[in-house]
């Protein structure tokens, strides 16, 4: 009976309707000071008017611009992102079902560039050597000046050395041009049968004053060389007649210029160079 | 700006930065924190200095204010806050009886031309706030939340972050005690 009456007096004060809380009235209505209320107004007031500076008429344009650039960014990333994601898709797949042919077309590409290296290699030491004693009996024939200059070289000596080398006077800056070419070859930085196809007009060209063939002949393949770069049965027939004319070196150079270009193109047993 | 518009209202006016709306806010909920911490034991200085430090936080907080949850809410959950760091600041303890002192006799209700029920009235007033302050910490936040801020139950309970139950549970025994304790006066007077 106590505990009934208890809960409906605890009802009545939830309620707000029990003697307690007449009671807790009496205690009165204390209010803060008015300095209190002064202050607190005025930090109120700072703040609202920082707020007013900050997104106010001048600043308001900021929130929303930002907010609008965002979204267009946003849209814009994920655009591309739909747009591109079928083709790379696609692409990964193609790449996937390609990739042993494209391996195989690299090993084979590769296996060509070395094959050329090697070949160039081979054939520019043998030319260094050349170079070299071709140089040094130009230095032993050469007349010196007495402070140990060389000489203007003469013509005919000139001429019956490779045409990098025609103006060359000293032996150490032949040296230094072959051993650059060489270099340049081994390390792949130049393009080995560019090169080589250089060197070869160049000798040609020099070869075409020495004795042992006809100048007309050399002239006239160095002439075809140059005509039928891109014609593997002429450069054939170039390197057949070079090599019944007697001229043996230049024919080897020749093929070795055409094994570097057409690998994979057929050569008669006759042209191929068991003879040089 | 009319009496009936809403805390959560007058807080986003304010956080846009219309101040008439804050003075309308400050109005309305000045005197009964100003009471929370007055009730709770502190002198009018140190309860002036908490409910400054609790308007402050509004003032800097109105760009972050969310209105999801009551305003009243919100504010006497700043107020319990500012209450737990002022007790462990000050080793304060809540069953601390008010000092007389700080009893602003102003504030008091009028006296009437009876000057004997007006003794027996200030005894009894006298007599209910020292049964206010003789409360557990936890049952008079509980009472005063409900009596000043006019809380539910379950605003009680989230304020002071408590279960319902909980905060039912500390009501009630606040409800018995202070009841007994009136009971008891009354007997001896």
């Amino acid at each position: 009976m106590t505990d009934q009456r208890h809960d409906k007096e605890f009802e009545a004060f939830l309620a707000g309707e029990s003697e307690l809380d007449e009671r807790y009235a009496e205690l009165g209505r204390e209010e803060p000071s008015s300095e209190l209320d002064a202050q607190i107004l005025a930090e109120a007031r700072n703040a609202a008017k920082v707020h007013r500076l900050k997104f106010g008429p001048r600043g308001g344009w900021l929130k929303p611009v930002a907010l609008a650039a965002t979204v267009i960014l946003s849209l814009s990333l994920v655009m591309n992102i739909v747009v591109d994601t079928p083709v790379r898709v696609e692409q990964i797949v193609t790449e996937s079902t390609q990739e042993p042919a494209r391996l195989d077309a690299e090993q084979t590409v590769s296996r060509r560039q070395q094959q050329k290296i090697r070949l160039f290699e081979q054939r520019s030491m043998s030319e260094v050597e050349e170079i070299t004693v071709t140089a040094r009996k130009q230095k032993d024939n050469e007349p010196r000046s007495q402070d140990g200059i060389m000489m203007d070289v003469p013509k005919s000596v000139s001429a019956s050395a490779p045409e990098a080398m025609a103006q060359t006077t000293d032996l150490d800056a032949a040296l230094l041009i072959v051993s650059e070419y060489v270099a340049a070859a081994v390390s792949g930085r130049v393009e080995a049968d560019a090169m080589a196809r250089r060197f070869m007009l160049k000798e040609e060209h020099a070869q075409a004053a020495a004795p042992g063939l006809a100048a007309a002949d050399r002239a006239t393949a160095a002439s075809d060389y140059l005509q039928s770069e891109d014609n593997p049965e002429q450069l054939l027939r170039n390197i057949e007649r070079l090599n019944i004319s007697g001229a043996s070196t230049e024919a080897g150079a020749l093929l070795d210029e055409f094994l570097l270009r057409y690998p994979d193109h057929p050569v008669s047993v006759k042209i191929h160079r068991q003879d040089y | 700006m009319t009496r009936n518009t809403d805390d959560k209202v007058l807080m986003v006016r304010y956080r846009q930065g219309e101040v008439v709306a804050f003075e309308s806010l400050y109005a309305r909920h000045k005197g009964p924190l100003y009471r929370y911490f007055l009730r709770q034991g502190f002198g009018t200085e140190s309860s002036a200095e908490l409910m400054q430090e609790v308007w402050m936080k509004i003032i800097r907080a109105k760009d972050r204010y969310e209105p999801t949850a009551k305003f009243t809410t919100y504010l006497y959950q700043l107020a319990h806050n500012c209450l737990v760091d002022q007790y462990r600041r000050s080793a304060h303890k809540l069953a601390q009886k008010m000092d007389d002192a700080d009893i602003d006799v102003a504030q008091l209700p009028a006296t009437t031309a009876n000057p004997e029920a007006d003794a027996l009235r200030n005894e009894s007033t006298q007599q209910f706030r020292a049964a206010l302050a003789n409360l557990p910490d936890e049952q008079r936040e509980a009472f005063i939340l409900k009596q000043e801020a006019e809380l539910s139950l379950a605003d009680v309970a989230y304020v002071t972050g408590v279960s319902t139950e909980t905060a039912k549970s500390r009501l009630r025994y606040a409800f018995s005690k202070l009841r007994q304790q009136l009971a008891e006066n009354e007997s001896s007077s």
